[in-house]
């Protein structure tokens, strides 16, 4: 019963997900859009390059919606409301974002073909950037818990939510996984400009719409992460704890979404150099303060 | 849940995830299968029909950044754990991680300084 | 011959789908989006989305008339459109190769509009048809590659058809099992051969050796696509084997082997012919086209690069692949010739259409007066405004910076579009203002200093924004004297970078503003209605003349011989092919994205480079 309201959230929410996105790229609010977009996409034909991989260009789009759907397994939108309440649920949707990377790669490599390469290559550059900025603000979460149960993180902010208590976390874990999930301006990989729609330039038809709803998803999941990591997930007054989850995660996703709209995209060597420059250092300096914290203040 | 179970859930997800794709999969197949034309499996070049291979060794300029990060990624590795007993051990769990976290801050500092933070 | 709907009955289910496929239009613009933006059209509004891969488009729109160097192309694109698909042709007259069009209509909003209701009813019944045929030009066949084509490095010619019979041998045994065996290993042949040019650059030994050497990973990989990935190995080992017993065979190397110990299969020896990358690695290109019709760049450009990493090794960009014979047609009728002459850029007409006007007057006779109310300065003005709004789009769609794409293209729309002089000193504040706020933009500054840095000096005779932003006071509208009542000053920049091109096509658009609205002033204090519309005189003053007039994109001349009411002979210069030579000074060895950006900045014209 709980994974089907679950389910049932996670998909109204996603596609109330899509039709914002729909109106951050065209400027008009279309209901409809998304659904019809997909089926009309299935009933196109479905090609494939004529040199590939078969086995990396078919593999990609699942291994992303995999990716996806796994990592939003351990996020909790209610108590017990959650598909596996894992003893290591932080560190659970750390490794299977990871496969992120891997799908990307997969799709840059599979087609043979020049912008799909340089697009995939260059969103492995972007992970080396941001891997270490997703997994440090989640060390630091996790110290205040004293538990990688996402649960217990989100109860432990009854007293003060993290993204105030641990201010330069929040602001790294949020660049970080607006990076993950390659919104602008940080969509080197499917860049419309610069690498005529890069790794997903290749993909039509069905492979097409499993590589979008498999961004939507990582998009959902990230802005639910964030939300369940600093703004204190369920927690809140008034509301019943659903409807609180599901506020903070889409005015979260709806805040990544917009501000791409309004930044021109990053050189690929920003994230590298500020991410390993000044974001290391922030993060590092973030875990020190909030170790001093819970030693002094025991919050 | 014990954990095998838990683990045989996400399982059973990632699964279910590879089945609702083939189904679009076959959806999307039993419209027809695409028709072969010339031209149309070469990938899109800006309009001229390249066949040059892309499959080569490709330069990736920010290897500095990807040897630093097998290092923290290391580190990582040892945070974890540190940070669900932290509480229970106090000043001195950070003491032992602030060696650990300085030393390793270090060879950042020393990679910067030697160029290893840049584009190639 | 159908070959817009996929195969098979439209029946049920089918029905009902492609009902959703005319909810929302994806489009692929050719020539490219700035053309379709300088005729007016607003894609947006009329209910398309614009896409950047055909792959990804339902529709192709061809707006105005394609070259003949561009059909090709265009055919391409066209066959690398899933199905359904809807070929759409707005003032674009015979478009062959390409099918015939579903759909055509005059290029303008309306036409556009009506155009796109009719692309939905043709997705809704004719999506599904049983005489759906494939669709085949001879433009989309390889081109077999003659074996003497390839340099002879080699010993002898006959190691070549070893070569590749090696591949067709391997290509027949063990069936591939994608495509036809014979069709890849023919290609391996091409590809081989398509980076076996001649290198004008660099020493012609370095070519073959990358060819036969990629050509060789080519097929071990290959050969290893079909095992298991973790075999790969060793399918890499066997290409590199043969690649080593072919070396031994024939390569000559320079012997300098150095003191290091050339055992078999050693890597230094293997790669020592490859060039070598900024940091000293040797490692492969990929050759990557950017034109004609990359969706960022300007529509018409011919550019290939070869990439090393995401690094451009490597810059060719042949001149004159939209060119229409302009040149040759401006002969003829004096009264046809600002006409004519317009045709030359679609993205500034009105102002070669001065051009003429002002040759023409130069020589005692006086061509069509253009928007008479407005008068020959605000025209020319709001056309210069237009086409760096038009650019400035553009170049936020390469920077995947939508905010300024979309609103760069409403302003430029609205000056492209405005009647009369109170309209336009409407714009100028809000234009003023949204210009303002891109000065502003965060990161925007950052993301363009430094790129393409061309100092003065090496600019030869490149005039316009570029030469103005590398500190060049260079201005044709200097030397006319309407401009100079007004006081005209050109803005000069000293920075010579991609920002300083970018902040003087930012102020000339505030300028021109404020110049239109200067000269209405003057004109309505004064009365020099008269002296616009001259009465064709009969006989020509002289007959040789020229005149010159500052377009968006640099200096324009003309020079005519007229004899009598004919021009006889007319050459024109114009500012895009100095400015495409710039091409390879700014984009080598750059980053790609900084290399596309710096060919961006150079606000190249193809349609002006008459071949």
């Amino acid at each position: 019963m709980t994974t089907l309201a679950y389910l049932l959230l996670v998909t109204l929410g996603g596609y109330g997900l899509a039709v914002v996105e729909e109106w951050s790229s065209s400027g008009r609010w279309r209901p409809s859009a998304p659904l019809l977009r997909s089926v009309a996409l299935l009933a196109r034909e479905s090609l494939s390059p004529r040199l590939l991989d078969r086995k990396l260009f078919e593999a990609a789009p699942p291994l992303l919606l995999v990716a996806g759907v796994l990592s939003m397994a351990v996020l909790p939108l209610a108590p017990g409301v959650v598909p596996v309440e894992l003893a290591t649920g932080a560190l659970w949707l750390n490794a299977a974002l990871v496969y992120v990377a891997v799908a990307l790669l997969m799709a840059g490599w599979g087609p043979d073909a020049a912008y799909p390469m340089v697009a995939g290559f260059r969103f492995l550059g972007q992970f080396v950037a941001y891997a270490m900025l997703v997994v440090m603000p989640i060390t630091a979460v996790a110290m205040r818990a004293s538990s990688l149960v996402v649960g217990d993180i989100i109860t432990s902010q009854a007293t003060l939510w993290n993204a105030l208590l641990q201010p330069l976390g929040f602001a790294v874990f949020l660049l970080a996984a607006m990076a993950i999930c390659y919104l602008p301006p940080f969509d080197q990989p499917v860049a419309p400009g610069e690498l005529a729609g890069g790794v997903v330039g290749e993909y039509t038809g069905a492979r097409l719409v499993v590589m979008r709803l498999a961004r939507l998803v990582l998009v959902l999941s990230l802005a639910l992460a964030v939300t369940v990591f600093y703004l204190g997930g369920w927690l809140g007054p008034l509301l019943p704890a659903p409807a609180w989850s599901v506020l903070k995660t889409l005015a979260v996703a709806g805040a990544m979404l917009a501000v791409g709209r309004y930044l021109p995209r990053l050189r690929t060597d920003w994230p590298l150099e500020w991410g390993w420059k000044v974001g290391i250092p922030l993060a590092l300096l973030n875990i020190f303060w909030v170790g001093v914290v819970l030693l002094v203040a025991d919050l | 849940m014990t954990p095998l179970a838990q683990y045989a859930v996400l399982f059973g997800m990632a699964v279910a995830t590879v089945g609702f794709v083939a189904m679009l999969y076959l959806i999307a197949r039993s419209f027809g299968k695409p028709l072969p034309e010339p031209g149309k499996d070469v990938p899109f070049t800006a309009g001229t029909l390249s066949r040059a291979p892309a499959w080569v060794r490709y330069h990736a300029r920010y290897y500095g950044f990807a040897l630093l990060f097998l290092a923290f990624d290391m580190e990582m590795a040892y945070m974890y754990p540190w940070a669900v007993v932290y509480r229970q051990f106090g000043l001195i769990a950070l003491l032992d991680m602030g060696v650990f976290l300085a030393i390793l801050f270090l060879g950042l500092l020393y990679g910067w300084s030697k160029g290893a933070l840049r584009r190639q | 011959m159908r070959t817009g709907p996929r195969l098979g009955r439209p029946a049920g289910l089918r029905q009902l789908l492609t009902a959703a496929l005319s909810a929302q239009l994806d489009v692929f613009v050719l020539p490219g989006v700035d053309v379709a933006s300088a005729a007016g059209l607003d894609l947006e509004a009329a209910g398309a989305r614009v896409v950047a891969t055909p792959r990804h488009a339902t529709l192709l729109l061809v707006v105005g008339e394609l070259p003949a160097g561009l059909r090709e192309a265009a055919v391409v694109v066209y066959a690398q459109m899933p199905r359904p698909r809807v070929l759409i042709a707005l003032g674009a007259g015979d478009v062959s190769p390409l099918p015939l069009p579903d759909v055509a209509a005059a290029a303008d909003q309306h036409g556009l509009e009506h155009s796109l209701e009719e692309a939905r009813r043709h997705l809704r019944e004719g999506a599904w048809s049983l005489e759906a045929q494939p669709f085949e030009a001879d433009a989309l066949v390889p081109k077999r590659r003659r074996k003497k084509e390839r340099p002879s490095e080699k010993p002898g010619p006959a190691h070549q058809p070893q070569h590749g019979q090696m591949d067709h041998a391997k290509a027949g045994h063990g069936g591939m099992d994608h495509g036809p065996a014979d069709h890849g290993g023919m290609d391996h042949g091409r590809a081989a051969d398509g980076r076996a040019e001649p290198d004008p650059a660099g020493g012609g030994r370095e070519e073959p050796g990358r060819s036969e050497h990629a050509g060789m990973r080519h097929d071990a990989r290959e050969h290893g696509g079909r095992q298991k990935r973790g075999t790969q190995d060793s399918a890499m080992q066997v290409g590199d084997m043969q690649h080593g017993g072919m070396q031994d065979g024939g390569m000559q190397h320079g012997g300098a082997s150095g003191g290091m110990p050339m055992g078999f299969m050693s890597m230094v020896r293997l790669t020592q012919h490859l060039p070598r990358s900024s940091d000293g690695l040797p490692m492969e290109r990929v050759q990557a086209p950017f034109g004609p019709f990359f969706p960022a760049l300007p529509s018409g450009l011919d550019l290939t690069l070869w990439l090393d990493g995401d690094t451009v090794a490597r810059v060719v960009s042949a001149q004159g692949a939209a060119s229409r014979g302009i040149e040759a047609s401006l002969v003829g009728d004096v009264a046809g010739l600002p006409d004519r002459l317009a045709r030359v850029d679609p993205l500034a007409p009105r102002c070669y259409r001065r051009l003429a006007v002002k040759a023409l007057e130069a020589a005692g006779m006086a061509g069509p007066e253009p928007a008479a109310r407005l008068g020959w300065l605000a025209a020319v003005e709001l056309e210069r405004a237009a086409s760096h709004l038009n650019w400035l789009s553009r170049l936020g769609f390469l920077l995947g910076y939508g905010w300024l794409a979309s609103e760069a293209g409403r302003w430029q729309r609205a000056l492209r579009g405005s009647r009369n002089v109170d309209e336009v000193a409407e714009l100028e504040s809000l234009v003023g203002a949204f210009l303002q706020r891109v000065r502003r933009t965060l990161l925007l500054a950052r993301r363009l200093r430094g790129l393409g840095r061309l100092p003065g000096a090496e600019l030869g005779g490149v005039s316009g924004p570029v030469a103005r932003a590398s500190g060049l006071r260079l201005d044709a509208r200097l030397a006319d004297q309407t401009y100079q009542e007004l006081g005209f000053e050109p803005v000069v920049r000293s920075e010579a970078d991609a920002l300083a091109r970018l902040a003087v096509r930012l102020d000339e658009v505030s300028q021109s503003l404020g110049l239109v609205r200067a000269w209405a002033q003057q004109r309505s204090a004064g009365d020099r209605q008269g002296s616009a519309s001259l009465v064709p005189q009969d006989e020509a003053a002289s007959s040789l003349v020229a005149a010159e007039v500052e377009s968006p994109r640099g200096r324009a001349s003309l020079e005519l011989a007229v004899d009598g009411r004919r021009v006889v002979r007319a050459a024109l210069t114009t500012p895009s092919p100095g400015a495409q030579e710039l091409i390879e000074r700014v984009a080598l060895d750059a980053e790609l994205a900084d290399a596309l950006v710096a060919v961006a900045s150079l606000d190249i014209s193809p349609w002006e480079v008459d071949g």
